[in-house]
C-alpha cells in the first residue's frame, strides 16, 4: 500500500502543476470578469489538491498506512489480465459501433465477454449475445426512441 | 380544500386516468432503473405523446413518470452498484454494501418505503405549505447558492470512507474536472484540448456509470474465475420488519423534509437532497460509525430524501411557474401546451386539475410503494444469477447509457476512461462518491461564488451579509467537525 | 422485372439510398437537436418530427446533441452524411459561434432548409421595480454606468450587447445558465433586469409576477399586445433569436426537395401551430432561398457587434 499511495501522491501532485501550467495561458475572451477571473477557481483547487498530495505522501511516510501490508501485486495481481482483455473488448466495441451498427456490435461485444469469461456451451454463446443485444435495441430504440448509432445495414 | 381533494381523488381512480398513472409510475421504474436513462429523459421523450391527451391525464403520467423514475434508480444502485440515475448515487454507499452481505432483499424493501415516506410527506408539504417554500426559495441568490454548495461539498468528508486524506484528494480530483469546459462567465475553454465534445464539461451520467458501474465490472472480472464465496450463495429473502420500519420513521421523516426544501430551490436538485440526507442522517445517528459498511439508515436517509425533491419540485412550479429542477421544468412545458398558466392564478382557475395532480401523486407514490415491495423477490434474483452472464449485461447498459443521454460516442469513451479510473481507485483504497458529488457541485460552487462576487461588485461582504448563506457555511463547518470528531473517535 | 426490382433492392442496400431519390425517406429521419433534452429548442424540434412523420411517411427521431451552446450538435450536423436522413436545427448561435472562435462551422457548412421560428427579446422587471419604462432601464444606466444588474441568459449576451452599443451604456452582466435560471434570479429581486424570449416568461408575465417593459421588435407581438416596442418608446433595438432547418452541404437536390416541402406542411399543421401559439413561440417560416439572405444578414450584423466589443477592449 505504501507503494501505491506515494503513486497516487505523485500523480495527484503532477495533475496540480499541470492544472497551474494551463492556468497560467488563460485568456481573455469577449466578456470580461474584472474580479474573479477564469484561471482563479482551478489554480486555488490546484494548490489545495498539491497541498494534500504532499499530506498523503507524509502520512504514508511516517508509517500511517504501514498497517496495509498488501504489496502492489497485491493489489494487482495476475488475474488482472482479464480485465486488461475486457477493456480490450470494449474498446474495439467503441471503436466499431459507427461501423457495424447498435445491434451487431453488441452481439459480438457480448460474444467476446462471454467467451473471455470462459463460456463454452454453443447453445449460450449464439442466444445470449443475440437475445442481449436485441432486447436493448427493442427497449432503448424501439420504445426510448433512443437513436443508437447505424452502421452499414441501417441497423 | 379537503373536499377538493377528495374530488381529486375521484378523478384519479376514474378509467381515464389511473391506469396512465400505473403505467407511468411502472415506466418510470424501468426508466429509473436502467443505467443512464434519468427521470428528466423520460419526462422529455413522453412530453409529445401528452400533446393530443386531456390536462389530467397528461399531468398525470408524466408526474407518475418522475416519481417512478427517481425511485427505480435504486434498484440498480443496490444490486449493481450502478446508480440509475444520479440522485441513487449515495443510494450505493449502503445499499450495495448490505446486498452484498446477501441481505438485497432488506435494501430493495427499505428502499421502497423510504422512497414511499419521501414522496408522501413531500405532497403534503407540497399541498399545505408550498407559498410560504416558494416565497422562501425565491430568496436564494448567488451567495446562498455558493454557501449550500459548499455545505454540500463538505459531506465529502463523510462519505471518504476508510482514509479522508484520499477522500478529499478523490474530491479535489472531481472538482477539478468540474472545471474543464467552457468557462462559466467569459466562455473561455477551459482545459478542453481543442476538443469541442468537452466544451460542455464531462456530462456525470458517463462519469457515474464509469466510476461505480464499468470499474466494477473490472474488479468482478478478476475474480470470474473464482469459486463463488458462501455468502454469495446464501441469499436472504426476507424483507425489514414492521418494528424496523418504525425505526427508521424519524429518519425517513426527517430526510423527506430536507428532500421538500432542496427540491424547492430552483436549481437544487434530487442528487445533492440524496447526499445532504445521508450526511444529516449520519450526523445525528447513534450508530454513524456503521455508515457504509451496509446500514439500512444510510439507505433510507437518500431515499427518503430523494423522492422528497419530487413534491418539492413542483412547489415553485405550481406557485411561481418557475422550475424546481430539470424534470419540473418540462413539466412547466407540458402545463402551458394544456393551456395551463403556472403561478398563483392556477390554483383558483384550475383547481380540478391541481387537486387531481396532488391526489394522483398520493396514489403514485402508494402504486410505487407496492410495485417496488412486489418486486423485490423478482428484482434479487438478478444478483442471483451466474456472474459470466450479468457482467456482459451490466457492461452493454453501461454503454448504452453512458451513449443515451446526448447520444453521443465521445461519451462513450469518458465513461471507459472513467471506469479504468475508477477501477484503479477501488485497488487504492479511494472512494468515487466524493468525484460524483463534487462534479455536481463544483459548477454551482463556482459559478455562484463569481456571480455573487459580480453582483457585489468585487467585494466579498456576502460571506458574512446574507443570513442563510451564514446558515449554510455554519452547517458546513459543523458537518466538517462532525466527521473530523468520527475520524478521531475510532 | 421481379429481377430488376431485387438488383435495384440490393443496390440500394449496398450503395445507400441516396442515389434513389424517389424512395426517399426510405428509413428514419434524425433531426438532430442541438440542445438538450427538455430545452425550448428541443420542445419545438419534437412538436415539428411529430408533425412532419405524416408528410414524409417515415418516423422522424429527434436526437439530442447538446454542448459548447449549439456548437457540438450543429458541427455534428453539419459533417453528417449528406443524403437527407440527417436535418439539423439550427439556431442564430450558428450565427455567432465561428466569430467568437467557439466553433470551426459556420452557416456556409450547411444546406439551408427553412426557417420555422423567431422570437424578439423582451425586457422583464419586478412588478414593483423602480423601473417603469426601458427608459428609465437606460437613464439609470448612464447615470452610474455598470450599477444596473442585468441577469444574463447566455454568454455573451448578444440582447445585451444590441442594447449596450446602441445606447452607449454598460450594465453589470450577471451570467446565468439559460432563462430558467435567470427568471427566479429576477423574481426574487437578485438582479434588476433581464431579456429573454416571451415564451420563457409568458405565465409570469401573465400572472403578474414579473412586469415586461418592452419588446426588441418592429412591431408589436400578437401575444402580448399591450407591451410597447423598443422603438416606439425611441429605441430603435431590434434582436432577438431564430431557429430553422438545414441539412448537410451536398444534399441532392430531390431530397431537398422533399424535405423541403413535408416540413413545409408540418410547420403549418394545425397542430404544431397550436403548439407554438401556446407557448408563445412565434411561427416565421421562411424557404430556403429566403432563410439564407435571412442568416448572411444576420451573421453581418452579429459580426458587426463583435467587432465593436473586441475595439473596446
Amino acid at each position: 500500500m505504501k507503494k501505491a499511495n506515494y503513486c497516487i501522491a505523485a500523480a495527484f501532485l503532477l495533475l496540480a502543476a499541470f492544472v497551474l501550467y494551463s492556468a497560467a495561458n488563460f485568456e481573455q475572451t469577449l466578456i470580461q470578469d474584472d474580479y474573479v477571473g477564469a484561471a482563479f477557481f482551478p489554480e486555488l483547487l490546484a494548490w489545495m489538491t498539491g497541498g494534500l498530495a504532499l499530506f498523503l505522501g507524509g502520512l504514508t511516510f511516517r508509517g500511517k498506512f504501514d498497517g496495509d501490508g498488501r504489496t502492489l501485486s497485491d493489489l494487482f495481481p495476475g488475474e488482472i489480465r482479464i480485465a486488461l482483455a475486457g477493456l480490450a473488448v470494449i474498446t474495439l466495441y467503441v471503436l466499431s459501433l459507427d461501423y457495424f451498427g447498435f445491434i451487431l456490435a453488441t452481439a459480438a461485444l457480448n460474444f467476446a465477454l462471454l467467451l473471455l469469461f470462459g463460456v463454452r456451451n454453443p447453445l449460450s454463446l449464439a442466444v445470449f449475445p443475440a437475445a442481449i443485444s436485441l432486447a436493448v435495441y427493442g427497449v432503448f430504440y424501439k420504445l426510448l426512441v433512443v437513436p443508437l448509432p447505424e452502421g452499414l445495414f441501417y441497423f | 380544500m379537503v373536499s377538493l381533494l377528495l374530488d381529486g381523488l375521484r378523478t384519479t381512480f376514474s378509467p381515464g386516468i389511473f391506469p396512465f398513472l400505473v403505467i407511468g409510475v411502472t415506466g418510470g421504474i424501468v426508466i429509473g432503473a436502467l443505467p443512464g436513462l434519468t427521470a428528466t429523459m423520460g419526462v422529455a421523450v413522453l412530453l409529445p405523446l401528452t400533446f393530443g391527451m386531456e390536462s389530467t391525464p397528461a399531468l398525470v403520467l408524466l408526474a407518475g413518470i418522475y416519481i417512478g423514475a427517481i425511485y427505480g434508480g435504486s434498484i440498480s444502485a443496490i444490486l449493481l452498484k450502478t446508480p440509475g440515475t444520479p440522485a441513487a448515487a449515495a443510494t450505493v454507499l449502503d445499499g450495495y454494501e448490505l446486498a452484498r452481505k446477501g441481505e438485497a432483499a432488506r435494501a430493495l424493501s427499505v428502499s421502497a418505503i423510504a422512497s414511499f415516506t419521501g414522496g408522501m410527506v413531500s405532497t403534503v408539504m407540497l399541498i399545505t405549505i408550498s407559498p410560504i417554500l416558494a416565497n422562501f426559495a425565491l430568496r436564494f441568490g448567488a451567495p446562498e447558492y455558493f454557501a449550500l454548495a459548499v455545505f454540500g461539498l463538505s459531506i465529502i468528508a463523510s462519505i471518504s470512507g476508510k482514509s479522508p486524506v484520499k477522500g478529499l484528494l478523490a474530491g479535489m480530483f472531481g472538482l477539478l474536472i468540474s472545471t474543464v469546459g467552457l468557462d462559466p462567465v467569459t466562455s473561455f475553454p477551459r482545459f478542453t484540448f481543442g476538443e469541442m465534445n468537452l466544451f460542455n464539461g464531462f456530462a456525470i451520467i458517463p462519469v457515474l456509470i464509469g466510476l461505480f458501474a464499468l470499474a466494477e465490472a473490472f474488479v468482478q472480472m478478476e475474480k470470474i474465475f473464482e469459486p463463488s464465496h458462501a455468502i454469495e450463495t446464501n441469499f436472504k429473502r426476507g424483507m425489514i420488519s414492521l418494528k424496523e420500519t418504525i425505526a427508521l420513521m424519524p429518519t425517513m421523516i426527517k430526510c423527506a423534509l430536507i428532500g421538500t426544501f432542496i427540491g424547492s430551490i430552483p436549481g437544487a436538485g434530487a442528487d445533492i437532497a440524496a447526499f445532504v440526507s445521508y450526511n444529516e442522517a449520519r450526523r445525528s445517528s447513534k450508530n454513524g460509525s456503521e455508515f457504509g459498511t451496509g446500514c439500512l439508515e444510510g439507505i433510507a436517509a437518500p431515499e427518503a430524501g430523494n423522492n422528497g425533491v419530487t413534491g418539492g419540485a413542483m412547489v415553485p412550479l405550481l406557485t411561481l411557474g418557475v422550475p424546481g429542477d430539470a424534470v419540473t421544468a418540462i413539466l412547466l412545458g407540458a402545463l402551458i401546451i394544456q393551456g395551463l398558466q403556472p403561478g398563483p392564478l392556477l390554483f383558483t382557475k384550475n383547481a380540478d386539475i391541481v387537486y387531481g395532480l396532488f391526489a394522483s401523486l398520493f396514489v403514485g407514490n402508494i402504486l410505487m410503494l407496492i410495485i417496488g415491495l412486489l418486486g423485490v423477490r423478482l428484482f434479487c434474483r438478478v444478483v442471483e444469477l451466474p456472474k459470466r452472464f450479468i457482467i456482459p449485461v451490466i457492461i452493454t447498459l453501461s454503454m448504452v447509457g453512458a451513449y443515451s443521454m446526448n447520444n453521443s460516442i465521445f461519451d462513450m469513451w469518458v465513461c471507459v476512461a472513467f471506469g479504468v479510473i475508477g477501477y484503479i481507485m477501488q485497488k487504492a483504497d479511494m472512494p468515487s462518491s466524493p468525484i460524483i458529488l463534487a462534479v455536481i457541485l463544483g459548477p454551482m460552487a463556482e459559478s455562484n461564488l463569481r456571480r455573487a462576487v459580480l453582483m457585489y461588485e468585487g467585494s466579498y461582504s456576502f460571506l458574512w451579509t446574507r443570513p442563510i448563506g451564514v446558515v449554510f457555511l455554519a452547517l458546513a463547518a459543523l458537518s466538517l467537525y462532525s466527521s473530523y470528531r468520527r475520524a478521531h473517535s475510532s | 422485372m421481379k429481377k430488376a426490382a431485387l438488383v435495384l433492392a440490393l443496390a440500394s442496400l449496398i450503395f445507400g439510398n441516396a442515389a434513389f431519390a424517389a424512395d426517399f425517406p426510405a428509413k428514419n429521419i434524425r433531426l438532430l437537436v442541438p440542445f438538450a433534452a427538455g430545452g425550448g429548442t428541443d420542445a419545438v424540434a419534437r412538436a415539428l418530427a411529430a408533425s412532419a412523420e405524416k408528410h414524409l411517411g417515415q418516423p422522424v427521431v429527434v436526437m439530442n446533441k447538446a454542448g459548447g451552446s449549439g456548437a457540438v450538435g450543429m458541427t455534428e450536423g453539419a459533417m453528417a452524411k449528406a443524403d437527407g436522413y440527417t436535418v439539423t436545427m439550427v439556431t442564430r448561435e450558428i450565427a455567432w459561434l465561428p466569430q467568437m472562435g467557439l466553433a470551426q462551422i459556420t452557416p456556409d457548412n450547411f444546406d439551408l432548409l427553412a426557417l420555422i421560428n423567431e422570437d424578439p427579446a423582451i425586457m422583464l422587471v419586478r412588478p414593483d421595480s423602480k423601473f417603469a419604462s426601458v427608459k428609465d432601464v437606460l437613464e439609470a444606466a448612464k447615470a452610474a454606468p455598470g450599477s444596473v444588474k442585468f441577469g444574463s441568459t447566455a454568454k455573451p449576451n448578444f440582447y445585451l450587447l444590441a442594447l449596450e452599443l446602441n445606447q452607449k451604456v454598460k450594465f453589470n452582466q450577471i451570467p446565468y445558465n439559460g432563462a430558467a435560471e435567470a427568471i427566479p434570479a429576477l423574481m426574487g429581486g437578485h438582479v434588476d433586469f433581464t431579456m429573454v424570449n416571451p415564451g420563457e416568461a409568458i405565465s409570469q408575465i401573465k400572472a403578474g409576477q414579473l412586469k415586461p417593459l418592452g419588446v426588441a421588435s418592429d412591431v408589436r407581438m400578437a401575444g402580448l399586445p399591450e407591451v410597447p416596442t423598443m422603438t416606439e418608446q425611441g429605441y430603435p433595438i431590434v434582436t432577438g433569436t431564430w431557429r430553422g432547418l438545414a441539412l448537410p452541404k451536398g444534399t441532392p437536390a430531390d431530397v431537398k426537395a422533399v424535405l423541403a416541402d413535408a416540413f413545409q406542411k408540418a410547420a403549418s399543421e394545425k397542430e404544431f401551430t397550436g403548439f407554438m401559439n401556446g407557448r408563445t413561440l412565434g411561427i416565421r417560416f421562411m424557404k430556403s432561398e429566403e432563410f439564407k439572405t435571412f442568416v448572411d444578414n444576420d451573421v453581418k450584423a452579429l459580426t458587426d457587434i463583435v467587432e465593436e466589443v473586441k475595439k473596446q477592449q
